[in-house]
């Protein structure tokens, strides 16, 4: 079980390296990254901020439940600072013995990470305006919704 | 009898006070009370029913009473990921 917040440039290669292990059959990663745009505006880069203390313990859980509800390890870095597009904000990384398991353990990663996580995003956009986003939930479902 | 409480602020709420803590000395042993005041000190735009409170670390309920020393974070819907 690795959790980081981390100012670095995640790397997805070096971290797959940290989940290699002879018992696993599957290996799946999820990777969120900056994108152009949001809600019609063309966005510059994204600032991330962190509760760091709180989500340590929060990231742990989230980490935990997955390990124990789906039979993986897992793994979870957030990037925090300036990013521009295509950077890579977040990466989930999850080994099993089979892949079924894998999938779902992601998904229930990352769907709770965006609801739980204390990680607050502003995007900047090209117009010079900024905005703290106030809610997640584009293209995300409630993770309480969501039957694993 | 006059409590201290360390506040930490994070993402909108940090820009509008212009600091990431301060250390404020309290009476009401309520987070309403101290919510309510520092919504009216920086123009805070949300209701503490739309935010989570963390006390020393750990997210704590609404009615969490204080207590000296204490630290409490006003927590805007997480947005990561």
């Amino acid at each position: 079980m690795l959790f980081r917040i981390t100012e670095k440039i995640i790397v997805p290669e070096k971290l797959r390296q940290t989940m290699l292990s002879s018992s696993a059959g599957a290996y799946c990663s999820y990777e969120g990254w900056v994108r152009d745009h949001n809600e019609g505006k063309d966005v510059n880069s994204l600032h991330y901020s962190a509760y760091e203390e709180l989500a340590q313990t929060i990231g742990c859980k989230i980490l935990h439940e997955a390990e124990s509800k789906f039979q993986v390890e897992s793994a979870i870095v957030h990037r925090v600072g300036d990013l521009s597009v295509a950077d890579i904000a977040v990466w989930v990384g999850v080994t099993a013995h089979h892949r079924g398991d894998t999938f779902l353990a992601c998904r229930y990663i990352i769907d709770n990470i965006k609801h739980r996580l204390p990680v607050w995003k502003k995007e900047v956009y090209s117009n010079g305006e900024e905005r703290w986003i106030d809610n997640n939930h584009c293209g995300c479902s409630d993770p309480k919704n969501l039957q694993f | 009898m006059t409590m201290k409480i360390k506040i930490l602020y994070f993402a909108q709420l940090a820009e509008l006070a212009e600091k990431s803590e301060e250390t404020k000395h309290v009476i009401d042993s309520s987070l309403c009370a101290l919510y309510a005041d520092l919504r009216k000190t920086y123009n805070f735009h949300q209701e503490l029913t739309q935010l989570q409170v963390a006390v020393n670390h750990q997210l704590s309920a609404h009615d969490t009473e204080l207590r000296d020393g204490d630290s409490v974070a006003f927590l805007p819907p997480m947005t990561g990921g």
